[in-house]
């Protein structure tokens, strides 16, 4: 049997304001990194692939 | 994705898979194991999908496989100050927000294809996939439950991935572990916010 998943717990304390400061970060740096090339790769990728 | 597009086709990894292909090879036995004993179990009670993509010269090649499932992050905060003076005759209860998010729960690349950039091209593919807009839900963060080791932590920071806990003390009292004890797995998680397509700029 492979190793189990871990649950992902809830963010708590310090945890919790470390993480709220880093995606209000993000919220203020969205849609920084340009991905339409990706994504658009990867509609080819779908249109071309097997169920 | 060039290696992806050009060379492989993107499939659902069932049944059909493991009667028709070469075992999966990615050099981790944990790894290999899922692929070939526990996947379908684990789709068919619904706790995940698997997804691979094979070598369109050699069908029977599995290039790389990887997990999804529907999590969330859950972030438990204190009320803000101006709802402390309301309430401030009330026992202040916590607030728990919750971000819907994707739990890549396997992932590996055959070890014959190290070294060709499979494995940033399939983390490019999985991001784009959650931010396409045919994608039925939303979904903010990728999370991901990395092997604590060097290699498979730095090709998730170098995907863009970072710790969900500071240190591993704070991740092992969050998930009542032992301090003492060594942490096999890390949580990592991407903010699918931080990309661009094309629809967003309309």
């Amino acid at each position: 049997m492979a190793t189990a998943i871990k649950n992902i717990p809830v963010l708590k304390k310090e945890a919790a304001s470390t993480f709220n400061e880093k995606i209000e970060k993000n919220i203020a740096n969205r849609a920084s990194v340009d991905f339409s090339k990706k994504v658009s790769i990867s509609s080819k990728i779908l249109a071309k692939a097997k169920s | 994705m060039g290696f992806l597009l050009e060379k492989c086709t993107f499939r659902p990894y069932n049944q059909e898979i493991l009667d028709s292909c070469e075992p999966f090879d990615c050099g981790n036995s944990d790894l290999n194991g899922f692929f070939s004993k526990d996947v379908i179990k684990y789709t068919s009670e619904l706790l995940g999908k698997s997804y691979c993509f094979t070598l369109d010269e050699n069908p029977k090649v599995i290039v790389c496989a990887f997990t999804v499932s529907n999590d969330s992050i859950k972030v438990q905060t204190l009320p803000n100050s101006r709802k402390k003076k309301v309430t401030k005759r009330i026992p202040r209860e916590k607030e728990t927000r919750s971000y819907p998010s994707v739990l890549i729960g396997r992932l590996g690349v055959n070890k014959n294809f190290g070294r060709l950039g499979v494995g940033s091209d399939l983390m490019d593919f999985i991001k784009s996939w959650f931010v396409h807009p045919g994608n039925k839900t939303g979904c903010r963060f990728i999370v991901v439950d990395s092997y604590n080791t060097p290699k498979p932590l730095l090709y998730y920071t170098n995907n863009g991935f970072e710790p969900l806990f500071s240190t591993e003390e704070q991740e092992k009292e969050a998930m009542n572990l032992p301090l003492d004890k060594p942490l096999k797995t890390r949580l990592l998680y991407f903010d699918l916010i931080l990309l661009k397509i094309e629809e967003q700029t309309e």
